[in-house]
């Protein structure tokens, strides 16, 4: 952190300042106590669990099958990912096999929906800086994502499209051209923000420098995804250990090493580039063939999965999404217990966000990228 | 007599015309925000949207007004009237046009910094008495940002007024006859331009009310017609940046290469050249992100205030040994 801040208090007097539940910048219902000295914040406390919706003991109360439309619901912000670490979890336990095609389909969403969580991010992110406009042309490109998921799965979010074997629908025709067009679009905007952003000078001074999270510290307090990246961990499900039909694929990781807040907002710029590249290729090698695997057309309804437990860990949007599944032998999920990136990530804010400016903590925060039903789940 | 009803009147006329234009300002710069951000903006009231600033402020007439419990109820109800009382003074001296001017005194350009600088007295005011941390927060932002941009902001019209000799604002626009002064001031301009975004406080300086870190700063607590004059003191502030450089460095309602208007429409020019810099001022508010607290009175003191006092002592040695003029 650069010297200004971290200059001892004289004295003891702080002023305890509650940033939310109800705050602009706090992205739902996140709430800070902070103990600042004038515009220097010396301690952050959050508090969490305003969004708690017992979600995993309303896994156990449903068959296989209910949890997923529930579980899209935790990271509202990107819904495919909740629901394919769950589908995987519970398909690796009952030793189900998705056909390729559904694979091939699920990369797309899943890309699609990291596209569509980063922009909402940038949005967001730059709403937090003060750049109004970044928010709109975030939500404008999501959505080219959102109507083409919708066309696909029937709803904008929340999509309870992926089962237990495969997926509900093929894509509908023509699908794959709009795709396509999407993607060219997308990836010619994010050209834009780049202008737009990353070479404004005012920008780089409110990021540059800003809340540097250390390879050390990301690895210690369990922080994934890109925020993990762009301190230097070189580490993504996707690539490590591949799943669906991401070793089919070719893709880079972006990674930086400076840790703060400007490289985060570099790798998501990239991390949306790849995933561009990543659905262009899985659009001309689509194979064909069934959707579900063979026999689970009707049946999944009542799925059971052998006694034993099973951890399956994807990459989200916003870093690790896991799945801990007990199966007892019965239709119903004996436990299930949900790793929340956001969780993780949250947990070394307070370590960030000390000896900072009140305007640094609101950029840190946003720079994170936390959705609190993700958090809370 | 004549002198009473012509200081009513011209008393009327500036309120009229601050608030109207005000105004018809939130709506070009709704319209402008929209187009930058690639939406409609507002287009239900009247052709165009246009009156949706009437129903605007219909609206926050009507509104009931709240005074939060344990308020400092002195201090809350004077806020408001802090800000908008000295902001529409502050336009009195301006030349509009040729003998378009309502109090035409030699130290008209004193008489503007004086009002002028009495804006932030009511923001801290405001931060004080609402009782809350935020709004207090706001409040001693716009103080920690006054003292920083008052002496560059000063210093480069201090440099304008050596140049002409004079602190009469309408003496000024006529000494710019030959040449506007952005050409000799050009340092000036820019120190003088960016202090004076930071003193009315729009993006990328509008630290005192920083919607994502303060809620709202200094208004937290206002609402209805409490808050409508907050929010009428910031475009008519707006509006006063662009007329007080136009009056300063470009030639106040003197037209380009010499097409001055008659004295009754030389206000046009003044309009069109005021128009221009308003429409940058919403640009940058536009597209820039919000600077920190830290990094303004960094700019203030070890850039502008610097800049603003080498050009001062630049413009006194030109007049000094007679370059200039």
């Amino acid at each position: 952190m650069t010297e200004p801040y971290t200059v001892e208090a004289q004295s003891k007097d702080l002023l305890v300042l509650n940033m939310g539940p109800q705050h602009p910048s706090t992205h739902g219902v996140l709430r800070l106590i902070l103990k600042i000295d004038g515009e220097i914040v010396r301690e952050v406390q959050p508090v969490i669990g305003y969004l708690h919706r017992g979600m995993e003991k309303l896994a156990e109360l449903g068959r296989y099958p209910h949890f997923i439309i529930e579980c899209n619901r935790a990271d509202y912000v990107a819904s495919y990912a909740y629901e394919a670490a769950y589908v995987r979890a519970v398909e690796e336990l009952a030793g189900l096999q998705a056909p390729p095609r559904a694979q091939y389909i699920r990369v797309i969403c899943l890309e699609l929906d990291r596209i569509q969580s980063h922009l909402v991010w940038l949005g967001t992110f730059g709403l937090d800086l003060g750049v109004l406009n970044a928010f709109w042309y975030g939500f404008r490109e999501r959505e080219l994502i959102l109507s083409l998921q919708q066309e696909l799965t029937g709803v904008r979010m929340h999509p309870n499209y992926f089962r237990f074997g495969g997926v509900k629908a093929d894509l509908p025709e023509g699908w794959t051209d709009k795709a396509r067009r999407a993607c060219d679009e997308i990836e010619r905007k994010l050209d834009e923000y780049e202008e737009f952003l990353a070479q404004s000078d005012t920008f780089v001074m409110r990021t540059r420098g800003v809340g540097v999270l250390t390879k050390e510290m990301a690895i210690d307090w369990g922080v994934t995804g890109p925020n993990a990246r762009a301190s230097g961990v070189d580490f993504d499900l996707r690539r490590d250990e591949p799943y669906f039909a991401y070793e089919e694929f070719e893709f880079t990781i972006p990674v930086r090493t400076e840790g703060d807040c400007y490289a985060r907002f570099e790798v998501r710029l990239e991390e949306m580039r790849q995933s561009v590249q990543i659905i262009r290729q899985a659009l001309a090698r689509l194979p064909h063939g069934p959707i579900l695997q063979k026999g689970w057309e009707k049946g999944y309804q009542f799925l059971m999965a052998p006694t034993g437990e099973h951890y399956t860990r994807i990459e989200g949007p916003r870093g690790e999404v896991g799945i801990y599944l007990i199966g007892d032998g019965t239709t119903f999920p004996y436990r299930v217990k949900m790793r929340s990136p956001c969780f993780q990530n949250l947990s070394v804010l307070p370590e960030l966000m000390r000896n900072t400016l009140i305007a640094d903590l609101v950029a840190i925060n946003g720079s994170f990228d936390l959705v609190m039903g993700c958090v809370d789940r | 007599m004549n002198e009473i009803v012509f200081s009513v009147g011209g008393a009327l006329a500036l309120i009229g015309v601050v608030a109207g234009g005000g105004g018809i300002l939130t709506y070009v710069f709704r319209k402008l925000f929209a187009d930058f951000g690639q939406r409609l903006g507002p287009n239900r009231v009247g052709p165009y949207g246009i009156l949706q600033f009437v129903a605007d402020g219909i609206k926050l007439v009507a509104k009931e007004d709240i005074i939060p419990a344990r308020v400092e109820h002195w201090g809350f109800r004077l806020a408001p009237y802090l800000t908008f009382v000295p902001a529409v003074l502050a336009f009195s001296p301006i030349p509009f046009g040729d003998g378009l001017i309502i109090t035409d005194v030699r130290i008209g350009l004193v008489l503007i910094f004086a009002l002028a600088a009495l804006a932030p007295l009511g923001e801290v005011v405001a931060g004080w008495a609402s009782n809350n941390k935020y709004a207090m927060l706001g409040g001693l932002r716009a103080a920690a940002m006054d003292v920083s941009y008052e002496i560059p902001l000063l210093l480069s019209a201090i440099a304008v007024m050596l140049l002409a000799g004079t602190a009469s604002t309408r003496e000024i626009v006529e000494r710019q006859r030959e040449l506007w002064y952005f050409v000799p001031q050009i340092l000036g301009l820019f120190v003088f331009i960016v202090a004076m975004i930071g003193k009315v406080g729009v993006l990328p300086f509008d630290l005192p009310e920083a919607e994502s870190e303060l809620v709202a700063g200094y208004v937290t607590e206002y609402s209805g017609m409490r808050f409508a004059f907050f929010f009428l003191t910031l475009f008519a502030n707006v509006f006063f940046i662009a007329a007080l450089t136009v009056t300063l460095y470009f030639g106040g309602w003197l037209g380009p290469f010499g097409l001055d208007l008659p004295p009754m429409l030389s206000f046009i020019w003044f309009f069109v050249k005021a128009g221009v810099l308003v429409f940058v001022v919403f640009w940058l508010w536009n597209s820039l992100p919000r600077v920190r607290i830290d990094q303004f009175l960094n700019i203030n003191w070890k850039l502008l205030f610097p800049l603003s006092l080498a050009n001062l002592i630049l413009t006194a040695t030109l007049v000094a040994l007679g370059v200039v003029k």
